[in-house]
């Protein structure tokens, strides 16, 4: 495994990713956007949300939504254990903390250590794989933690009632 | 506040100074408002024109220092005129009170064409600015001169005083005040020249001091070349004390071998602010003295001039206090209206000891960002939490010792101290909104041309800081409303009913079992209810067998597209905007109540809770989740009799309360959390007032009720309908808050 470059990464293009298993599968993302991970903690069930959003927590008086990471990637659940973690995450100015199998390490890539994402079809869909990196035998895909979170995607079971309500919509907003 | 914004201790950013100046000067023409209209009811109140001076003049420098050359143009002239109406004895007419108005609304535009950068003025600019420079032309000259120079000729101290040389010009200048031209005497060789100012407080006299004394000492030090007077401000003959200085600024040039220690030992008893010493450059001191005498006349300066006296000499300018007090006396800002005016009654013979009285009584204050307050509530929260986990802890309430439990209970009444004072923090009273009110009468009664008198009561209520922001626009589109339809068209209609001829709105704030409620009552016509509820059935808005309260016939006026514009006034359509001021009030968790009378008026309440943080709620749990239900919304909670349950075919499930057939809906299945469907006589049902009427909720369980604070759930799932958003309860788990306008319309979708 790649060491981390603590005093370089300033200069040139080189950013530092968090990396994680989600079934034995290794993910990365840049590190500026994560505000913490903590361990799992109590989470509160919220009704009408779709299945991958579990709930929410209680973060030092904050109400954070929580999102599982195998439910969004269409993965079988797996029971908590002492490794599930959750990365709290900030995502277009809002805090969304997703279940991950297993936090790893902290690495730094330069940009040519980066290379486009697989276009070929994989069980995951890859429209928020940002990009790929190799360390030794290891692919790493880094994610786009905008893309998977994009616009209020976790309200969308409800959305179709929206439409439907949408004169009510109109009358608050005036 | 700009000069003191950036001293904090880090270099703000121009945008930063840009948003405290839209903000500071917003406050400002806010405030031009309300002075305005207090003085139109007050017209003998001087000091609320001083006021209104100060505040123009802030505005006009800081627009001036952003390069708003347009706002500062503008402002300048206007603040001409406000100088000359305080300075003079003549109260403002009311055609002149119109122009100051229209004034400010130019002034609000013009900042708002500044700051956005457009081009151009407003339509109103051109015209307006007109109007104040007739004002200006056309000014009458008083007589007032003539007094004042008869006064000060009259203080037998000025002539006795071993003065060197005196300035006074005979110059009386009201409007244009060109920059008073003084020649700088020269001090003779060897002598060090000193230019003295002495800002005396008008309480001088009473501490065994006057000019007389410090001019007797300082020609112990050396020679008074010149001595310049100044008197912005004096009582009239029949006011005149003759305790009290008058004398505002006294300039002097001393010309003296002794060192600038030594002159200030002559001040040793006075404050520091009364005078100040300036040692004069030196390379004047060589040229060959130039004594100005004339003794004729006195100059008449006002305090605007003497801030653009001439400076170009001088070396060190030392204790120059006029800009802070400035900023000082706008801060003062919090008091009501009634001890503003005491304090203008008691200070009109003495203005001098205004400001000094309120540089005394001047609170500080500090203005914080809401969301630290909310970050610090937060954090608050959780020590709460904390601090119960401690409380309730097994092993420390095993431990058994009574000094523990004695420590734990002072924390946690501690703990609760720092809550509620935090809490506090966010209250501020709904004065300002109120008083912003007045000007809306005043347009909207002129207007339509009707004689109305708005009263205010309770304007020291407080409530939260983000609702009172949100407030002005639905109490703005209230009172309207009370004014163009509530009122009777004509004084002779109010006669003919035996009422006052002019309009009463009173607009009032109270509390009302843990909530705020805010009403604007007007003794008009009242709403005809079965008009409505005729229009009502006409629009489709109701069904022909729905039975509905009086409070809910009322509630019709505000739904959107209700236009009664031929039911209730003969005017034009009440209940346009209604729709706003009932969603905009609904965002706020609050609701409106209307109530009226035909022939003798309505009442629009606003019941909104204590603060937009913390909730009054019913705790309910449904499928093992806890849920809170807002106590505003609910109307009663009970377990029926078997025999009251009803299901009709199609219809679903009804319990008979009393008579009235309600709906049952089971909050299980609703969210969707479960499918079970317990028997409803085995349940608790919670019934609730949305505001498609009432219906029960179904639940396992009544928990209990407790104040919450709200937490959104973020914007993630801000659309989730429903849920309002969360409460972190006592043991740190989360509830969700409960809609039930939203749960009502998920069901029937």
């Amino acid at each position: 495994m790649r060491t981390k470059d603590l005093e370089s990464e300033e200069a040139g293009h080189r950013h530092r990713y968090l990396s994680f298993f989600v079934q034995d599968e290794q993910y990365g993302i840049e590190i500026s956007h994560i505000n913490e991970i903590i361990a799992m903690m109590k989470i509160t069930h919220v009704p009408r949300t779709p299945s991958f959003v579990e709930g929410v927590i209680n973060l030092r008086g904050s109400i954070i939504p929580i999102v599982d990471i195998r439910g969004k990637f269409g993965l079988e659940r797996k029971e908590h254990d002492m490794n599930t973690a959750i990365i709290i995450n900030e995502v277009s100015g809002v805090n969304i903390g997703f279940i991950v199998d297993r936090v790893e390490d902290v690495l730094t890539f330069a940009d040519k250590d980066l290379s486009e994402p697989p276009k070929f079809g994989s069980h995951i869909d890859t429209s928020f794989i940002q990009s790929v990196a190799e360390v030794g035998s290891d692919v790493i895909l880094i994610l786009d933690m905008e893309k998977i979170f994009e616009d209020d995607e976790l309200t969308q079971m409800s959305s179709f009632e929206e439409s439907k309500s949408s004169n009510k919509i109109e009358k608050v907003g005036e | 506040m700009l000069i003191m914004a950036a001293c904090i201790g880090y270099i703000m950013t121009k945008e930063e100074i840009r948003s405290i100046f839209i903000e500071e000067a917003t406050e400002i023409i806010e405030k031009l408002d309300i002075d305005i209209i207090n003085y139109e009811e007050d017209s003998e109140n001087k000091e609320l024109l001083n006021e209104l001076f100060r505040g123009v003049h802030t505005l006009k420098g800081s627009a001036n220092s952003f390069g708003f050359t347009r706002l500062g143009g503008f402002v300048h002239l206007f603040e001409d005129v406000l100088d000359h109406y305080r300075d003079t004895d003549v109260s403002v007419p009311a055609h002149v009170i119109d122009i100051f108005l229209n004034a400010v609304d130019v002034i609000k535009e013009t900042l708002w064409l500044e700051v956005n950068g457009d081009e151009g003025v407003p339509p109103n600019y051109d015209s307006t600015l007109e109007s104040i420079k007739h004002l200006l032309e056309n000014k009458e000259v008083t007589n007032e001169f003539v007094e004042m120079v008869n006064l000060a000729e009259e203080f037998g101290d000025i002539n006795t005083t071993p003065v060197a040389t005196e300035v006074i010009n005979q110059t009386v200048e009201e409007t244009t005040k060109p920059k008073a031209t003084i020649e700088i005497p020269v001090a003779s060789d060897e002598k060090l020249l000193y230019k003295i100012i002495l800002k005396l407080d008008n309480d001088i006299y009473h501490r065994g001091y006057d000019h007389g004394r410090f001019f007797q000492l300082l020609s112990e030090k050396g020679n008074i070349l010149q001595s310049q007077w100044t008197l912005p401000k004096i009582a009239k003959i029949e006011n005149f004390d003759a305790e009290v200085n008058y004398w505002g600024e006294v300039e002097l040039y001393l010309e003296s071998h002794e060192s600038i220690a030594s002159i200030e030992e002559v001040f040793l008893f006075v404050e520091p602010e009364e005078f100040s010493i300036t040692l004069m450059g030196n390379e004047e001191s060589a040229q060959p003295p130039a004594l100005v005498e004339t003794r004729s006349s006195l100059n008449v300066q006002t305090a605007a001039q003497s801030e653009t006296a001439p400076s170009a000499q001088i070396l060190a300018i030392e204790k120059q206090p006029a800009e802070n007090e400035r900023i000082e006396s706008k801060k003062v800002e919090s008091k009501t209206i009634e001890s503003e005016k005491a304090e203008g009654e008691k200070f009109r013979e003495a203005p001098d000891a205004d400001l000094q009285r309120r540089k005394d009584d001047k609170r500080s204050f500090v203005k914080i960002d809401t969301q630290k307050l909310d970050e610090l509530f937060d954090s608050v929260g959780e020590m709460v939490i904390t601090q119960n986990f401690v409380a309730e802890n097994d092993e420390i309430k095993n431990l058994n010792s009574p000094k523990l439990t004695r420590t734990i209970e002072n924390l946690s009444k501690i703990t609760r101290l720092i809550q509620n004072r935090v809490m506090a923090l966010r209250m501020v009273p709904v004065h300002d909104t109120f008083d912003k009110m007045k000007r809306v009468a005043r347009d909207a009664s002129r207007k339509v041309d009707k004689d109305i008198e708005l009263r205010i009561e309770g304007e020291e209520t407080e409530v939260d800081k983000t609702m009172v922001d949100s407030l002005s626009d639905p109490l703005i589109h209230i009172i309207r409303n009370a004014i163009d339809h509530g009122i009777e068209a004509t004084a002779e209609e109010r006669i003919a009913k035996g009422k006052n001829p002019k309009g009463r709105v009173l607009l009032r704030a109270y509390h009302k079992a843990g909530n705020i409620a805010i009403e604007v009552r007007d003794d008009g016509r009242g709403i005809n209810k079965e008009k409505v509820y005729a229009k009502a059935l006409e629009r489709g808005i109701i069904a022909k067998d729905d039975v509905l309260s009086d409070q809910q016939i009322y509630g019709l006026i505000m739904q959107a597209g209700f236009s009664t514009a031929d039911v209730i006034s003969d005017i034009s359509g009440r209940g346009v905007g209604l729709d706003v001021v009932r969603s905009s009030i609904e965002k706020l968790q609050g609701k409106v109540e209307i109530d009226s009378k035909v022939g003798e008026g309505s009442v629009f309440t606003i019941l909104l809770p204590l603060t937009l943080a913390i909730i009054d709620g019913m705790i309910v749990k449904s499928a093992g989740d806890m849920f809170i239900i807002p106590t505003l919304s609910v109307v009663e909670s009970f377990i029926p009799a078997k025999d009251i349950v009803h299901t009709a075919r199609n219809k679903g499930e009804f319990v008979d309360l009393r008579g009235e057939m309600i709906p049952v809906m089971r909050l299980n299945e609703i969210l969707g959390i479960n499918a079970k469907r317990p028997e409803i006589w085995e349940s608790t049902l919670i019934c609730v007032e949305s505001e498609d009427g009432k219906y029960a909720l179904l639940i396992d369980d009544l928990v209990g009720r407790q104040q919450v604070v709200i937490k959104p759930l973020g914007k993630a799932l801000a659309k989730l309908e429903g849920i309002t958003g969360g409460a972190v309860m006592g043991n740190g788990d989360i509830a969700l808050i409960l809609n039930v306008d939203a749960l009502f319309k998920i069901k029937v979708n």
